[in-house]
């Protein structure tokens, strides 16, 4: 096999199992939560291994590579400011990314105030479907939980307790 | 992900003061970083201090890698602070 044929070979196979992998984990996938954030089920490890490969990519490797042939040691500026990047990621960005998701997922990996924040309004939701689903106030008792109570509410027999921001257990 | 569970029956005020001690060290060390990484293109374009050579590889290159490893230990070391803090009362008061 010539050389651009051994080429084009490899090309096709790389596509081909590219495709294979896509298709197959399109099929594994149960919506865009899943789609955006695997849905917050990724560890640490992982992350920082899907972001080696966004970062150590082929246009960084080779480019990187023929900027210091070319361009001697200017183009070592390029891969210089690369772990400086990752660290930067990991101070500014890396908390309030995974704040973000824990939001969404599991509010047990908050800062405690958006803990109270978050559960608040998730409250607030809940209160105006409630108002909207049961206006006679019948379900109230059974859906009573510590909270800001909503006008409807107040009327039930639930106690209501004042929204704590730092205490959530007494 | 990591499993931080907050203490809930915590001090707000300790809790406070952990915070703002987290927001002043990933500042300073943000800005430590951006301070050890534009010196490397300063100190080689416009001063003389990278310009030697040690067994056959610039200075200037040697410095650079040297980077590399300053990045990863901050790394290491930032995770495992942190790590620390959000183990609980006992592991802030180690992290102080």
């Amino acid at each position: 096999m010539s050389g651009h044929g051994l080429a084009i070979a490899i090309a096709v196979v790389l596509v081909g199992v590219t495709v294979a992998l896509a298709v197959y984990a399109s099929r594994q996938l149960g919506g865009t939560g899943d789609h955006y954030v695997a849905g917050g089920r990724l560890r640490g490890w992982q992350n920082g291994i899907a972001l080696a490969g966004d970062q150590i990519s082929a246009g960084s490797f080779l480019g990187i590579t023929g900027a210091v042939a070319l361009t001697g040691f200017s183009g070592f500026y390029l891969a210089a400011g690369l772990p400086a990047a990752y660290l930067l990621i990991l101070l500014l960005v890396a908390e309030p990314l995974r704040n973000l998701v824990a939001r969404r997922h599991d509010r047990r990996h908050l800062h405690p105030d958006l803990q109270g924040v978050g559960a608040a309004r998730a409250r607030s939701r809940a209160d105006a479907d409630q108002h909207l689903e049961d206006p006679g106030g019948t379900l109230s008792a059974r859906c009573c939980t510590p909270g800001i109570p909503s006008a409807t509410r107040r009327s039930s027999p639930c106690t209501w307790e004042r929204p704590v921001r730092w205490r959530t257990s007494h | 992900m990591s499993s931080t569970v907050v203490d809930r029956d915590a001090d707000p005020d300790e809790l406070d003061a952990i915070a703002q001690r987290r927001i002043h060290v990933v500042l300073s060390a943000s800005a430590l970083l951006v301070v050890a990484v534009m010196a490397l293109p300063i100190l080689t374009s416009f001063t003389h201090v990278l310009d030697g050579v040690v067994g056959g590889i610039g200075v200037a290159y040697i410095v650079g890698f040297g980077e590399f490893v300053l990045a990863m230990a901050g790394a290491v070391a930032y995770c495992r602070w942190v790590n620390r803090l959000e183990a609980g009362p006992a592991g802030a008061e180690k992290a102080r």
